[in-house]
């Protein structure tokens, strides 16, 4: 974990470098027809989703398949809120309301799945958390509008550009509370407990407290994003909000990055996206077949992300994950 | 340890790739204009996929035709021009679908789009996106309250409304002899945009007719047991049945009715009872259901007939449906030509402004962008769909379920 | 909510309840077996399932062949199948982790899904046999012939696995392997070959499992998913990592999904489902029949 400074600088400027050039490139194209711009405003979504569950699983080791269930909130707060008047378009207040509609549920939800599951059955547990949002939003009556969703007139709409720069600043946000944490007391405590839970909880670390902190963030990031989802799509209902792709894809991209690394997740969302649209500029038909093709040959052959592959070190976090601890076959 | 060269190797490809993104889109900017591009979004995968394989084809076919005779004439360029058709598959999922709308403007770069599948999986999702990038949208299948929820000033419609196809239920259910005349029907709706609007419909506009629904029942997408909503409707001595789901969930009811002994007099189905599918996957039992269509081969109007022998020869099977999307086609090359340009709001304004002429009979819109088109019913009976409504077309007449002991 | 009417009512509801655990609880037995020995949510058990779906529906549009004797030609085939699978894809893999297993079982999935709706269409297909809609009637109280013969073929299943695991040398070696893989493999037990059988014999119930589904049921490419949700549920319920418990686990889900479908209705009975799932997680997260020691520390 720990750089020499020179290298940090580096780093440091490449991140800069990066950032000021995803800032300009909307100003320098014509953001409108440019469907690279609506590639990257993708691309940030996936950035902030995948970090929101690396903070959990990744660092902590509490691998959450119910990422949809925040995603499906963030949308239906603010789908509620807007209808309802109370909030307008892109409004930041409605945002972050519907971030802490998605942290509340996290903290209520997870207190007593983190509190006593571990490993699979957290894993299971989340995922029956996902399905029950569902099921209820599905007959949440007038509320929810239940399957005829609500519809938002899109008029409104008026350009891309604020989605693309609202996208980029939450997951430049994301990036940096990741950052902190990582690198502070908090990120430390996340570790111990990923690598051994009983070792930390008797070196006096309030687990629970610290599973719940990295839960909750990543939940209320991944509101965030449903929310501004919501105001792009102008219409939620409980197919486009609760769609298990929000919980697949991310988990995706981290793994094809890295778990729980910095950088990984990133490069696992540039590259998986880049690699979709190639396979579609190839064969516009054939590419769901090709999707899975190419997830079984990045497993076959690059098993521990591309981070492991670039830097030389085997990802060892991986194999100690311990939703998935893999029974030491080779020791 | 890696080594460097083969780290060096795996960024170059990186790099490889990500120039080559960049280079295919400056590359698919328009030329001069030697054809028409049309793009369209179909769920040719997921839960959508058995509508998306009959549009597909239907769109192809509109296609090659218009192609056989030259392709569509258009004043601005002096001359006809030919019409490539691009297609997106959007996996019958709403996220997908408006992706894949924005691939056609951004990328593709396409004169004019479309129609997608289904309301909200597809059609809607779709069409908000061509709003906002402008782009005219040429669609169908959405139900009438739902294009207008959303103001639309770049988008049209060809389907039909709720209430028009909930009138036919009860008209066709009417058209039985009297003594036969569902007294206690019974809803089963799936839990989808679809099901629930309908189901509204239905059990306002009952009292019109004389009907009234006994219970309203819920089929959930992916259910594998209906036994206890069949015990509830056989408690409830029902009689009548309208049913909307999917192709799976008609026939797994229809089964378990069966094994249940459940008889009715008229089983309605929508969506779900229509696909050579269901008569395949129940064979005899699938005899006197009624079936939604939104076309015939029976009908009177011109290349209908041909259509659906057509579509006979590549599938082996008849179509209720290729019909609606050959229309849906029809129109749009018509109005092309009427504009006299590609220009998205001129095209539209030329849809809205004239008549057309299609194998799913004339079509006018309205100044809203609707257009109406009479729904079918038909009546399952060896292995062949009878078309019974609308009654001044139709061959034939209903007929009432005889009871399983008796069949 | 709706009360029973009768007693008669709540007896149909409550064995059509079991009927439809059953063929849950087949599908769920494979899945806890993978799971028990490797550690990995094979989440392509559904697509397996509707692949073996289809080939028996291949077979009886082909041939002439009864479509019950799928049962038997389905079981060597994707034994073979199973085991080509692990070697061929999951024996590296697994050596790379669990994380990396669950991202090729998802791979495969999807791959599987598509490959299926390419070669026979998305379309619904179905299987019909000389009982598709035949019953039998006790009373008042009607059961689906088809519907019982797939609860006898998972109680067979169930059996023989529960056979060979006691009997068998090899039964033994899995059970020793999923208890504690490293003790076993200084035992002299090979920890690969044993995966590949657990392997092949969990792929060969996800093949029964697809005939089971298959003459009960129409199904497209993409059916097999919501089957994969419901198996893990079952397993949950009954335990990960035995045998007889998610066969238990499933009857209990059939029969919660139906008695909920009935009193309350059938759009909340999923959420029922999954909220006892969540429940019985946490109240008791080794499964109703599971052992309490296994996530003690």
């Amino acid at each position: 974990m720990l750089q020499e400074p020179l290298k940090r600088k580096t780093h440091l400027s490449i991140a800069l470098a990066l950032v000021f050039f995803f800032v300009i490139y909307p100003l320098l194209v014509d953001a409108e027809a440019s469907y690279l711009v609506f590639l990257f405003y993708t691309a940030f979504m996936y950035v902030t989703l995948s970090q929101g569950w690396n903070i959990a699983a990744g660092y902590a080791g509490q691998v959450s398949l119910g990422q949809h269930a925040f995603f499906g909130i963030g949308c239906y707060v603010t789908a509620i809120t807007w209808r309802a008047g109370t909030a307008g378009y892109l409004d930041p207040l409605a945002m972050l309301m519907s971030g802490a509609g998605a942290a509340v549920v996290a903290i209520v939800v997870g207190l007593p799945l983190l509190a006593k599951l571990r490993g699979d059955y957290f894993a299971l547990g989340t995922l029956g958390l996902g399905e029950i949002l569902r099921v209820a939003a599905l007959n949440g009556g007038s509320f929810t509008e239940g399957a005829a969703g609500i519809s938002i007139p899109s008029d409104v709409y008026q350009s891309i550009k604020p989605y693309y720069f609202i996208a980029l600043l939450i997951s430049v946000l994301t990036m940096l509370s990741l950052w902190f944490i990582a690198h502070s007391r908090i990120g430390l405590a996340l570790v111990a407990i990923r690598e051994d839970e009983t070792a930390a909880s008797a070196n006096g670390i309030p687990i629970l407290r610290y599973k719940i902190l990295a839960f909750t963030l990543g939940a209320f990031v991944t509101g965030l994003c449903g929310s501004l989802n919501a105001y792009f799509v102008f219409h939620i209902d409980t197919t486009g909000a609760f769609n298990l792709n929000w919980v697949i894809m991310p988990i995706l991209m981290v793994i094809l990055g890295g778990v729980g690394t910095f950088v990984g997740p990133v490069l696992g969302v540039f590259s998986l996206i880049a690699a979709f649209e190639l396979i579609r500029l190839l064969t516009p038909q054939l590419h769901p077949i090709f999707s899975g093709a190419f997830i079984i040959l990045v497993t076959l052959f690059l098993p521990d992300g591309i981070m492991s592959y670039l830097t030389g070190h085997k990802n060892r976090l991986l194999h100690k994950l311990s939703p998935f601890k893999w029974l030491a076959l080779n020791k | 340890m890696m080594k460097k060269t083969t780290k060096i190797v795996f960024l170059l490809t990186c790099l490889f790739f990500l120039s080559s993104l960049f280079f295919t889109m400056q590359q698919a900017r328009a030329k001069d204009k030697k054809e028409i591009l049309i793009g369209t979004h179909m769920p040719l995968s997921g839960l959508g996929a058995f509508t998306g394989e009959e549009q597909k084809w239907a769109y192809e076919q509109a296609v090659a035709d218009i192609n056989k005779a030259g392709g569509i004439y258009v004043k601005e360029y002096g001359k006809k021009l030919p019409v490539r058709l691009y297609e997106i598959d959007d996996e019958s999922n709403p996220t997908k679908a408006a992706a894949a709308v924005e691939r056609l403007i951004k990328r593709v770069k396409v004169d004019l789009i479309l129609s997608g599948q289904v309301g909200a999986m597809g059609v809607l999702p779709g069409m908000i996106t061509a709003e906002k990038y402008h782009k005219y949208y040429h669609g169908a299948v959405i139900w009438v309250p739902q294009f207008l929820q959303q103001h639309f000033k770049y988008c049209t419609m060809y389907f039909m409304d709720p209430g028009q196809g909930a009138a036919m239920v009860f008209e066709v259910w009417n058209s039985l002899p009297e003594k036969d005349h569902p007294k206690r029907p019974a809803l089963f709706l799936e839990d989808t945009f679809d099901g629930k609007t309908i189901g509204n419909v239905m059990e306002s506009l009952a009292p019109k007719f004389g009907y009234k629904f006994v219970l309203r029942l819920t089929m959930p997408m992916g259910a594998k047991d209906f036994t206890s909503q069949i015990l509830k409707a056989k408690g409830a001595k029902v009689d009548g049945i309208f049913c909307m789901s999917n192709v799976p969930e008609a026939v797994t009811l229809v089964r378990q009715m069966k094994e249940n002994r459940f008889s009715v007099k008229a089983f309605q189905g929508f969506k779900g009872t229509w696909p050579s599918n269901f008569y395949k996957s129940l064979g005899k039992d699938a005899d006197y259901i009624l079936c939604d269509g939104f076309w015939s081969i029976d009908y009177p109007y011109k290349g209908a007939k041909e259509l659906g022998e057509r579509f006979y020869k590549d599938f082996g099977r008849y179509s209720t449906n290729v019909g609606m999307y050959y229309a849906v086609a029809q129109i749009l090359w018509q109005a092309i030509e009427k504009a006299g340009t590609l220009d998205d709001l001129k095209v539209r304004q030329a849809v809205l402004d004239n008549k057309f002429e299609t194998v799913n009979g004339p079509a006018d819109y309205d100044e809203r962008g609707i257009a109406l088109f009479p729904l079918g019913d038909n009546q399952w009976l060896n292995g062949k769909r009878r078309n019974i409504y609308p009654f001044d077309l139709a061959k034939y007449k209903i007929m009432v379920i005889p009871p399983w002991d008796k069949r | 909510m709706t009360t029973f009417p009768s007693a008669s009512v709540f007896f149909q509801v409550l064995i059509n309840g079991v009927l439809l655990g059953c063929m849950y609880g087949v599908a769920a037995i494979g899945l806890s077996l993978i799971f028990g020995t490797m550690r990995i949510i094979f989440l392509a058990q559904g697509a397996v399932m509707i692949l073996a779906a289809y080939c028996i529906y291949w077979m009886a549009t082909l041939s002439p062949i009864n479509p019950f004797f799928g049962f038997l030609l389905i079981l060597p085939v994707f034994l073979g199948l199973g085991w080509i699978m692990y070697k061929g894809l999951f024996q590296k893999v697994a050596k790379a982790g669990a994380n990396p297993s669950l991202l090729l079982a998802f791979g495969l999935m999807v791959l599987l899904e598509h490959v299926m709706s390419l070669i026979w269409s998305p379309t619904t297909r179905s299987v019909i046999t000389s009982t598709s809609t035949s019953s039998l009637t006790l009373g008042s109280i009607n059961i689906s012939v088809t519907r019982l013969i797939v609860a006898a073929v998972a109680l067979m299943a169930t059996a023989l696995v529960f056979l060979f695991l006691k009997k068998t040398m090899l039964g033994k070696a899995v059970r020793a392997a999923s208890e504690d893989m490293s003790a076993a493999a200084l035992l002299g037990i090979s920890p690969t070959y044993v995966s590949a059988v657990t392997f092949a014999i969990g792929i060969a119930l996800a093949g029964v499992a697809g005939v089971a589904a298959c003459i009960t049921y129409p199904f497209d490419p993409f059916f097999g998913f919501l089957f994969s949700l419901k198996a893990l549920i079952a397993v949950a319920f009954g335990g990960l990592g035995s045998v007889g418990g998610p066969l238990v686990g499933g009857v209990m889900l059939g029969v919660l999904e139906s008695m909920s479908a009935y009193t309350f209705s059938a759009g909340w009975a999923d959420a029922v489902a999954y909220a006892a799932f969540l429940l019985i997680l946490i109240l008791r997260p080794e499964g109703m029949l599971g052992r309490r020691s296994i996530e003690k520390v």
